[in-house]
């Protein structure tokens, strides 16, 4: 996948700018993208190294660390946002909605369980990150957004960063996408109050949906859903912080 | 600089009576409608902190009086008209400024502009209450000798403005109340000039200009919700429509429709559940998610309703009849429906979402309520149990409706959900009868251990000696349904549950002979948390476990009915120290703003009243009367409003509506206070008036003696007559109020008077130190009823108002000693 990043190109710039220009970057000032993504991956590390009992291992798994390495969150934040990029916190995007913070996007990503070969639905695109970096993961990506400004804005960044294994569509998540059924893995980053039936129907035996719960500034638990070989359901909640004092002694 | 009376009223301008009555009225309808604003724009956990902190406007009019020393005498006229303009101009510009900035507290603990922002709002809002306090504190200290006079019409104008906002708010949307207010501010102004005698043209091209601006910046105004809540997000979807929108009392209530992303409402469905739900309509209050309308189905209820949690109920008790509390909706209706109830009677608080089951929507609901055996009461669920002497089969209550979600309302006292309202709908049950409440959960568990506890508190008290027996609790990956019957659940139910639960997927939490291994088997946490912490409330030890556990789990009661505070102060710093600002989910965000703003309020308020002590280093009153002087305006503020919230939410209970009770409560303590100010220095009809120190004494008497009768008796006696008329529950609500708010408005004249006949230097800071503790006083009291509970807060007013006739027992020189 090729970074893009904004100072990229700069045509027809007077002459008397571009040395300007090069003074600010000479006084370092401006981190470039991929030292403050790479900074930002150093802290997911650390916080995930916090909480081994989450994913059952002591690390990330290496190709989620890899795509989360990759993928410019800089391009899929507004241009008001877009210093704080590489924060581990969730921003805003506008219509309400948010990126989520970079260490529940790891966590999630980690539990779905996905490979090279998995085809995934994602229910809820918002910025269209969470899909990017499924995408640097996964073999497709189909994704749904309910708000039209948003969908619209997602699509345009994944074809300008050159996500040509995602799909998105602006329309009813519920229902899933019947044409791409089934998934081997679904995130509902929307989630509502209660897990659409057709998205269960969608889930092959053996996958895995995660629903982030909590506000979207603040993620309570992440709830994965696993259908079992033989098509039953069971959920498991997953706390993102370590509760050890927080057990009242039972 | 201490002035003789004589030389001042020499060229005096007349007492702008009217216009103190005008902007005391509009100042508190402000208050009322800031309130209301702030509800719609934001959230609700943050508007009691910045109203609070916007009062302390009338904090800083004291040190702005005092600033202003003899120029106030001077300068009268203009001044006050000038503030009544600032009032005016100031109600425009704070709601602007709220419009503009664009807050977001679930951004607090993530960005740093977001404190910045608050700041802004708080100034902004703080203004007109400056402008105000300016007038009422000019008026006292310019007319000192009628100082009680004053501060009655004040406190009347207070009252009757809280009456009118709350009558106007019934109809007008709160953006068009500001119109009102718009015209009552330069109404005071005008009447102020003419009253004070200030040149008319100054005074008419000063009102025009305001008027002018003023009106402008009210157009920009939109009252609209902030983009994080729930109702611009549902409009902003695909094919999204407001249908219905209509200003109520208890908020603006919305109906928005979809047909291509269609509203689907299910908290609770099962997993095995095949099908999709049906498409419904999205209800919100004030723009926050508040339930749904969902439709018949082909003339029937959709198959979903018996997929859910809250389905239990059903299950254990056939052709039940119902009593559904605070249903928010036709949800729980079609339930019960769907479920073959014959009879079912809806309680809804909110008048605004019970016409749309009744009038809007009742062809789209299956127009319940036009069936035999079903009807519908508008009133505050817990005052109709309690005042009830009908029997149900089921009695049927979502904490979600019960006053909201955890860590959003944990500051709003509710008495649907204490012990003793629990020990109340206990006795609505049939002897086959079960109480069945649904809730949400929370990592780690929070609502179900709270509601567990006081379900066996309530069972305690209502003769059930061994609680465990009569409970059971069920629940998915995000719901839990609680059942308790007055009579120990039988071998049949538990199979009954049992076989609910096998069916559809769902976890035990607590059964009667319930396996520990039972637990946990669908829904999977890292142990069975659940079954664990319900069984260890609900057995030996509970106290102890109550008190290790993280989050507060105490049952609430009507002494301290705040169910939903989980709040611990040994537990927040953990939260905080979580990586990456994990803990922020788990955290009671509302009680940590308000002990944030606790804490503001104390800081600004010692700066406000220490400032003006830099001007009177110059006055003849020495330092112990100033000290005697800001005891006794501290004392006097903070008991006040101590006893006042106190009542309110006592005779909550008993009028059965908040909104009813804050106007009701609040405008009988204003305008019986403003009474009792009025009364403090009439001669009585004696050749020899008592003195002031005695007037007070007897005051302070009267206080102390009807708080505590009222701490003794009072639930009794609202327990009495909660099944009584609307006519005579309020009745009882004005006499219980009247003596008490007539001898509260006697403190404040009485004291003024008695630093006046000392010093009338001090008197503007006395106003101000009267304004700060009113503010620091209503932010603390809530947090105070949390750890002592009501009657804890109003025997520290008591207390608080004991010393006062200490503080002036005799008379002192100037200097003070």
């Amino acid at each position: 996948m090729i970074e893009r990043i904004p100072s990229r190109g700069i045509p027809n710039m007077p002459s008397i700018i571009l040395p300007v220009l090069c003074c600010f970057a000479l006084t370092g000032t401006a981190a470039e993208p991929s030292d403050e993504r790479e900074g930002l991956m150093e802290e997911v590390r650390r916080d995930i190294a916090t909480l081994p009992e989450m994913l059952d291992e002591e690390r990330l798994d290496p190709r989620v660390d890899e795509a989360m390495s990759r993928v410019p969150r800089h391009e899929f934040v507004p241009p008001e946002a877009r210093d704080r990029a590489y924060a581990n916190r969730p921003l805003p995007i506008g219509h309400g909605q948010t990126i989520s913070q970079p260490l529940i996007v790891a966590l999630m990503t980690d539990l779905l369980n996905i490979d090279g070969d998995s085809r995934v639905f994602e229910l809820g695109t918002g910025s269209g990150y969470q899909a990017a970096v499924l995408a640097e993961i996964a073999a497709e990506v189909y994704t749904v957004e309910i708000i039209p400004e948003l969908g619209q804005r997602a699509r345009e960044t994944l074809q300008d960063l050159g996500y040509d294994n995602v799909t998105v569509k602006v329309g009813d998540g519920y229902h899933g996408w019947p044409d791409h059924a089934p998934f081997d893995a679904i995130i509902v980053t929307a989630a509502g109050d209660h897990i659409p039936p057709p998205l269960i129907r969608q889930l092959k035996p053996g996958g895995h949906m995660v629903i982030p719960v909590g506000n979207r500034y603040a993620t309570q638990q992440l709830m994965v859903v696993t259908k079992e070989e033989d098509g039953s359901v069971r959920t498991r909640s997953v706390l993102p912080v370590r509760f050890v004092p927080i057990t009242g002694g039972h | 600089m201490t002035k003789d009376k004589g030389q001042r009223t020499k060229n005096q301008p007349h007492i702008p009576w009217v216009a103190v009555g005008l902007i005391s009225a509009a100042a508190l309808a402000f208050e009322l409608l800031l309130t209301r604003i702030f509800s719609i724009v934001h959230w609700h956990h943050l508007v009691g902190m910045i109203v609070s902190l916007a009062l302390l406007g009338y904090g800083a009019s004291g040190t702005f009086l005092t600033l202003l020393g003899e120029r106030l005498h001077r300068h009268f006229a203009a001044l006050f008209v000038a503030n009544a303009l600032v009032f005016t101009l100031g109600t425009g510009a704070a709601v602007w400024v709220i419009d503009l900035v664009p807050l977001n507290p679930l951004e607090l603990p993530w960005d740093r502009r977001q404190p910045f922002y608050l700041m802004a709002v708080y100034a902004a809002a703080a203004v007109p209450f400056l402008g105000a306090a300016n007038c009422i504190g000019m008026a006292l200290v310019a007319f000192a000798g009628r100082g009680h006079r004053i501060y009655a019409v004040d406190l009347a104008g207070a009252g009757l403005g809280v009456v009118a906002v709350t009558a106007v708010l019934w109809l007008w949307h709160p953006a068009h109340v500001l119109w009102l207010l718009y015209g009552v501010g330069l109404a005071a102004a005008l009447a102020g000039g003419l009253e004070t005698g200030l040149n008319r043209a100054a005074l008419t091209a000063s009102v025009a200009i305001t008027g002018l601006v003023t009106a402008a910046l009210l157009g920009l105004v939109e009252v609209d919700n902030a983009p994080y809540k729930a109702l611009p997000q549902a409009t902003a979807t695909l094919g999204a429509r407001v249908e219905l929108e209509r200003p109520g009392p208890l908020g603006i209530v919305t109906v928005v429709a979809n047909d291509r992303v269609p509203f689907r409402h299910a908290p609770g469905l099962s997993l095995t559940h095949p099908g999709p739900t049906v498409p419904q309509r999205a209800l919100f209050v004030d723009g926050e998610g508040a339930g749904s309308l969902t439709p018949l189905d082909e003339g029937r209820p959709p198959a979903f309703l018996d997929h859910l949690v809250s389905t239990l109920p059903y299950r254990l008790v056939d052709e039940p009849r119902v009593l559904l509390l605070g249903p928010a909706g036709n949800h729980d209706l079609l339930q019960a429906m769907a479920h073959g109830a014959p009879a079912v009677t809806a309680v809804e608080p909110n008048p605004g979402l019970a016409r749309l089951l009744t009038a809007d929507y009742a062809a789209y609901t299956g127009d319940m309520f036009a069936r035999p055996r079903h009807r519908l009461a508008v009133t505050e669920p817990r005052t109709y149990a309690q005042g009830s002497h009908e029997t149900y089969d089921l009695v049927v209550m979502d904490l979600g409706n019960a006053g909201g979600v955890g860590g959003l309302q944990s500051q709003k006292a509710s008495f649907r959900i204490t012990t003793e309202a629990l020990e109340a709908y206990l006795g609505r049950l049939s002897p086959r009868g079960l109480l069945a409440i649904s809730g949400s959960l929370q990592q780690p568990p929070r609502e179900s251990l709270k509601l567990a506890a006081t379900a066996r508190d309530a069972l305690l008290a209502a003769g059930h000696p061994e609680p465990a027996r009569h409970l059971a609790m069920v629940r998915n990956w995000q719901r839990f349904v609680m059942v308790v019957g007055t009579r120990p659940l039988s071998a049949a139910t538990g199979d009954a549950v049992r076989r609910f639960c096998a069916g559809h997927g769902f976890d035990l939490v607590a059964l009667p002979g319930m396996e520990r291994d039972e637990a946990n088997r669908h829904h999977v946490l890292d142990g069975p948390r659940y079954h664990d912490g319900v069984n260890r409330l609900l057995g030996p030890g509970a106290e102890a476990f109550a008190e290790a556990y993280p989050f507060a789990i105490t049952p609430a009661t009507d002494d301290r009915p705040f169910f939903f505070r989980f709040s611990r102060w040994d537990n927040a710093a953990d939260l905080f120290n979580l990586p990456a600002g994990t803990g922020f989910a788990h955290m009671d965000w509302a009680y940590w703003m308000a002990v944030a703003a606790l804490l503001q309020a104390l800081v600004l308020a010692l700066a406000l009243i220490l400032l003006p002590l830099v001007v009177l280093r110059r006055s003849r009153a020495g330092a112990g009367l100033k000290l005697r002087t800001a005891a006794y305006f501290a004392c006097v503020g903070l008991a006040f409003l101590f006893v006042e919230i106190a009542f309110i939410q006592h005779l909550q209970l008993l009028l059965g509506h908040p909104v009813h009770a804050t106007a009701v409560v609040l405008a009988g303590f204003l305008v019986w206070a403003g009474l009792g100010s009025y009364l403090s220095r009439q001669p009585l009809g004696r050749r020899r008036p008592p003195s002031l120190p005695l007037r007070l004494a007897v005051a302070v008497a009267v206080i102390a003696l009807l708080a505590v009768a009222y701490i003794l008796w009072m639930p009794a006696l609202v327990g009495a007559v909660l099944g009584e008329s609307f006519a005579l529950r309020l009745g009882v609500a004005m006499a219980l109020i009247a003596p008490l708010a007539l001898a509260m408005g006697m403190p404040f004249p009485l004291g003024l008077a008695l630093v006046e006949e000392r010093s009338t230097d001090l008197l503007p800071w006395a106003w101000g130190i009267n304004g700060c503790a009113s503010v620091v006083s209503a932010i603390a009291a809530t947090l105070l009823a949390m750890e002592i509970g009501f009657s804890g807060l109003v025997m520290l007013a008591v207390l608080l108002y004991l010393p006062l006739p200490l503080l002036f027992r005799r008379r002192v020189s100037a200097t003070g000693t």
